[in-house]
């Protein structure tokens, strides 16, 4: 699922539940939506309880569109599972956030 | 392949493997000449090793690779086959076997009692194998990343000086819809090595509307220290090697294949130089050396046209991976070849056969009609029928035997449990 909040100074996003196959059509379509707002986009992750490759590839998609675009993308409370496929692909230095955990441990 | 016919094929496969495994093992102790049956064994142990780490199914990783690595140092002589041990590799096999049955019914956490046997197991391997000390790697093997420094020396023979495995990996764009996830590829990796770096490649993502966020655009350069050899990490990308790129560099190679793995990735050189550097594969000047090669391939380009470039990056390569590929298919055919054989609904076959006998009597009924009317034409056509008939018959009634071999495998493993327990079994056959 994936709620969607305008700021002043820019948007927010927050994903939860899975980010898989099944889902990343979906969930691809919304966060395009979001893509072209012309406005730093913060994507919260705290909710993530399950991500593979395709839902990794969709936040890649944000960044590397942001970034062609002179905007930031910030991801903010990595859940233990969207962490841990992270560094299996080797995207933590990619995204180049900051990482914490989130206090209730992704859930 | 979908993903779950996939996983489907492979518990299949495991059985066929599990099959081997035990006909070799049973066979093994009459046998003189045992490396072949040996290398029989390693061979199922770590297919199913193998292809259970693609699907994630960290169990069966964890305790085939107690049994491999055993099996290895039979293999390499280090260790001595003794019955008790083929005792304790049968009782494993078993073990593997439980664990495929519970993937195939879906699946879930190990129970605790399957738990605990593969645990007292892999302690009993263990014990046998430490008999000539020198500790077997148990279950967990090392997952650590980004911790070990790419060891740097100076060999300045044009050879890279990493010890490290360069591996480049472009997922082909069905990888994702047909289950074949890149965190799979790279967990499993984890479990036959250690990634010492890993850098993403995203070149290939499209703009965001154009993506079509179930193709896999991703691609990977992975700097990855293992004692494996080359056949087993290249084994690693089997199921996806037709629509991927994917290239393996050993460690210390000459720098010339990292100039033709540069030029033959899709990306752009020196972005692509970029990342072999951070993976620490190469050094900053080896990798000037590299891009200066390159320049002088291109400069001889204008007299010598594209040739030399083909020769150079291409050719070279090319014939080494083709012939693998084939000598890879070659391999499958004849294994499809050796077990012809299919599943029949017994129901289905007893309904033919009774069709079959039903058929006879109509027949040969037929046969004495046309006998008693005289014709000659009629009673030829009859008699081909009739014996045609004869032998659908005797064909059909073959169908329905039993190959009793397997059930006589059995009675060999009961002899397998009386050593361990150290008791005497006595068969009596009754007909």
């Amino acid at each position: 699922m994936i709620k969607y909040k305008a700021l002043k100074t820019k948007c927010r996003l927050t994903i939860s539940g899975e980010m898989t196959i099944y889902t990343a059509a979906e969930q691809k379509e919304k966060v395009c939506e979001v893509l072209d707002d012309p406005r730093d986009l913060e994507i919260n992750l705290s909710g993530v309880n399950e991500i593979d490759s395709a839902g990794m590839q969709i936040l890649m998609l944000a960044k590397k569109s942001r970034g062609l675009k002179q905007y930031k993308l910030t991801l903010v409370e990595h859940s233990h599972e969207v962490l841990d496929a992270m560094e299996t692909l080797g995207l933590v230095p990619y995204f180049g956030d900051p990482v914490v955990m989130s206090a209730n441990g992704g859930m | 392949m979908e993903f779950d016919a996939a996983l489907s094929t492979y518990v299949v496969e495991s059985r066929e493997l599990l099959q081997e495994m035990e006909d070799a093992l049973l066979q093994i102790e009459h046998e003189t000449e045992r490396d072949e049956l040996l290398n029989a064994i390693f061979r199922a142990a770590h297919t199913i090793k193998g292809s259970a780490g693609l699907f994630g199914l960290d169990d069966i990783v964890a305790f085939t690779h107690v049994v491999e690595s055993l099996l290895d140092r039979l293999r390499a002589g280090e260790l001595t086959l003794t019955e008790e041990m083929i005792a304790v590799l049968l009782s494993c096999r078993d073990h593997i076997s439980t664990l495929i049955d519970q993937v195939e019914q879906g699946g879930g956490p190990l129970e605790a009692s399957l738990a605990e046997r593969g645990n007292e197991l892999s302690a009993n391997l263990i014990n046998i194998g430490s008999l000539n000390e020198e500790p077997v790697e148990a279950t967990a093997p090392p997952q650590t990343r980004h911790t070990e420094e790419p060891v740097e020396r100076l060999t300045g023979d044009g050879h890279a000086a990493t010890d490290n495995w360069h591996i480049s990996l472009r997922f082909g764009p069905d990888s994702l819809r047909n289950g074949m996830d890149p965190l799979s590829f790279l967990n499993y990796l984890g479990t036959i090595g250690s990634i010492v770096s890993i850098s993403p490649v995203d070149d290939k993502l499209p703009e965001p509307h154009e993506m079509d966020a179930e193709s896999c655009y991703l691609g990977f350069e992975v700097s990855f220290k293992s004692e494996a050899d080359k056949e087993a990490i290249d084994s690693a990308f089997d199921f996806i090697r037709e629509d991927s790129l994917i290239r393996i560099i050993a460690p210390h190679s000459h720098i010339q294949r990292y100039v033709e793995l540069i030029q033959d990735l899709p990306e752009e050189d020196l972005h692509l130089g970029e990342i072999l550097v951070r993976c620490g594969s190469l050094t900053r000047s080896e990798l000037d050396e590299a891009l200066h090669h390159q320049q002088n391939l291109e400069e001889n380009e204008i007299t010598q046209y594209i040739g030399n470039i083909l020769v150079e990056s291409e050719m070279t390569a090319q014939p080494v991976v083709d012939a693998a590929v084939q000598k890879q298919t070659q391999a499958r055919e004849g294994k499809v070849r050796e077990a012809q054989s299919v599943r029949v609904d017994a129901d289905k076959l007893d309904h033919l056969i009774n069709l079959i006998g039903e058929l006879v009597i109509a027949g040969a009924g037929t046969s004495i009609y046309a006998q008693a009317l005289g014709d000659n034409a009629l009673s030829e056509s009859v008699s081909t029928l009739t014996r045609l008939v004869e032998e659908v018959r005797d064909s059909a009634l073959g169908l329905r035997m039993v190959q009793i071999g397997t059930t006589f495998n059995r009675f060999q493993r009961v002899g397998g449990s009386a050593v361990i327990l150290e008791k005497f079994a006595k068969m009596t056959l009754t007909y």
